[in-house]
């Protein structure tokens, strides 16, 4: 195909414009599906277990060895100004509203994602989902849908768990070792962190980030190619297409919240 | 309606029972967990695999799980069951076991049957009617006896299975000349030019 040539051009616009309607439309089915889907919630239920719970670990860690190497940082960069007390403050503020989100958003896509793109198209592949349709059970509603509101409920439990371990891992290297004044550590993030402010943020970009993480993997899964490279290459799409979509959402949140 | 896929097609994510309870779950608001278990249970002895339900999919072998994807379709007393090839990749024990276990099915339960197969002697000794698509065209239909008896020649080749006849072991390819020997895979206008430079 070349893009010189009108009708190639037409072509792919068009196949592109009805890929994203497809697209777009599979999003609004999913998010009108909340009420049957967790009138059902034993299925939500297990796959929060599957997303969620299997993706802690590598969150925590992720979290801690984080948390240790803004504490380091950080306490370099404060005491050449003389208040490294705030290193809490500045460890707590940049996970919570920034990294925690991010990082676990990304973390998630790499994790959670995958396997869910994975699993979808395997199911596709081995004509489960074709099972399905055969005995007239929607798979949008009875696959698709529970994993997508699993992962939107997981993504901001786990960016919690990111943003404690952080902070717990600041406290660690600023506090244990570096020795740094443990009262006013602690009393720095009491003063300065506001629950609406920067928490809150924090939650609705998680929020938003599970949302596209999750929409992005399960759509993946469901349009792959019913076949081994399909499915490989779906799961490729949906790390690079969640990681680019976290990142650049994460640009146009953290404006909006700084301009509202 | 009920489907019994090729490979049999079981959730993998679901034991057997489950894959067996999923059509009544989805489709019935069968309140009492006690229901859906005496009517899987009953589905499953009729396949004869009552007592290893629990098992998941992937410790079944391809025989088992095409009879617990049997008790599936069969779950919700369907009226039309259609099977696709549900005796390819199978061992001979179970073919013949199978055979008779879906038509027994298929006369206890008052269904019809529809299969799509490759194996005549077990379809010849089961059905009622049979056709024999070929081409796109039905080349032959009737009782068994009518199909085997048949005079068309596509038709004797197949029930017969003989390798000559009017479909050919060979596709239809470049004569043996053409595609062997020094000007092999040329064009004419290549070969008249490498006899000119000759």
């Amino acid at each position: 195909m070349s893009w010189y040539k009108p009708a190639d051009a037409g072509f792919a616009t068009r196949s592109k414009l009805a890929n994203m309607g497809y697209a777009a439309r599979l999003f609004f089915k999913l998010l009108l599906s909340i009420v049957p889907t967790f009138r059902r919630f034993g299925l939500v239920r297990d796959q929060i277990h599957f997303l969620g719970n299997y993706s802690m670990a590598i969150i925590a860690v992720s979290g801690l060895f984080v948390g240790f190497v803004f504490g380091l940082q950080g306490y370099y960069t404060l005491q050449r100004y003389g208040s490294s007390e705030a290193l809490g403050l500045l460890v707590t503020l940049s996970l919570v509203r920034e990294l925690g989100p991010v990082v676990t958003a990304l973390l998630f896509a790499g994790r959670a994602g995958t396997s869910l793109t994975a699993e979808i198209g395997l199911m596709k592949a081995g004509e489960q989902i074709s099972v399905m349709e055969m005995m007239a059970v929607d798979p949008i509603q009875r696959v698709l849908a529970p994993r997508f509101w699993a992962g939107v409920i997981a993504m901001p439990l786990l960016a919690a768990v990111f943003s404690a371990m952080g902070v717990i891992g600041g406290w660690a290297v600023g506090v244990v070792m570096i020795g740094v004044d443990s009262g006013s550590f602690w009393s720095q993030i009491q003063g300065g962190v506001d629950v609406w402010q920067d928490v809150g943020n924090g939650v609705i970009k998680s929020f938003v980030f599970g949302l596209t993480v999750t929409f992005i993997a399960v759509f993946q899964g469901f349009e792959a190619q019913a076949t081994p490279e399909g499915v490989a290459s779906a799961t490729t799409r949906t790390v690079v297409m969640a990681s680019l979509a976290v990142l650049g959402l994460d640009f146009i949140l953290t404006a909006m919240m700084f301009t509202i | 309606m009920g489907m019994l896929y090729q490979f049999g097609t079981l959730f993998a994510d679901l034991s057997g029972y489950d894959n067996v309870a999923f059509p009544l779950r989805e489709h019935t608001d069968l309140s009492s967990e006690e229901t859906v278990h005496d009517i899987v249970l009953m589905m499953l002895n009729a396949v004869g695999l009552r007592n290893p339900c629990d098992m998941m999919p992937s410790a079944l072998s391809g025989g088992m799980a095409r009879r617990v994807a049997l008790a599936r379709a069969i779950a919700l007393d369907p009226e039309l069951v259609m099977y696709d090839e549900p005796f390819t990749g199978i061992d001979p024990i179970y073919v013949g076991t199978s055979a008779r276990l879906l038509r027994q099915l298929n006369d206890s339960m008052g269904l019809t049957s529809i299969f799509v197969s490759h194996e005549l002697e077990q379809t010849f000794t089961i059905a009622d009617h049979v056709i024999i698509l070929a081409n796109g065209k039905v080349a032959s239909q009737g009782t068994p006896q009518d199909v085997l008896n048949s005079n068309d020649p596509l038709v004797y080749q197949y029930v017969n299975a003989l390798s000559e006849g009017p479909v050919r072991f060979h596709y239809p390819a470049h004569s043996v000349d053409d595609d062997f020997g020094p000007d092999a895979g040329r064009t004419p206008l290549q070969q008249k030019q490498v006899g000119v430079t000759r």
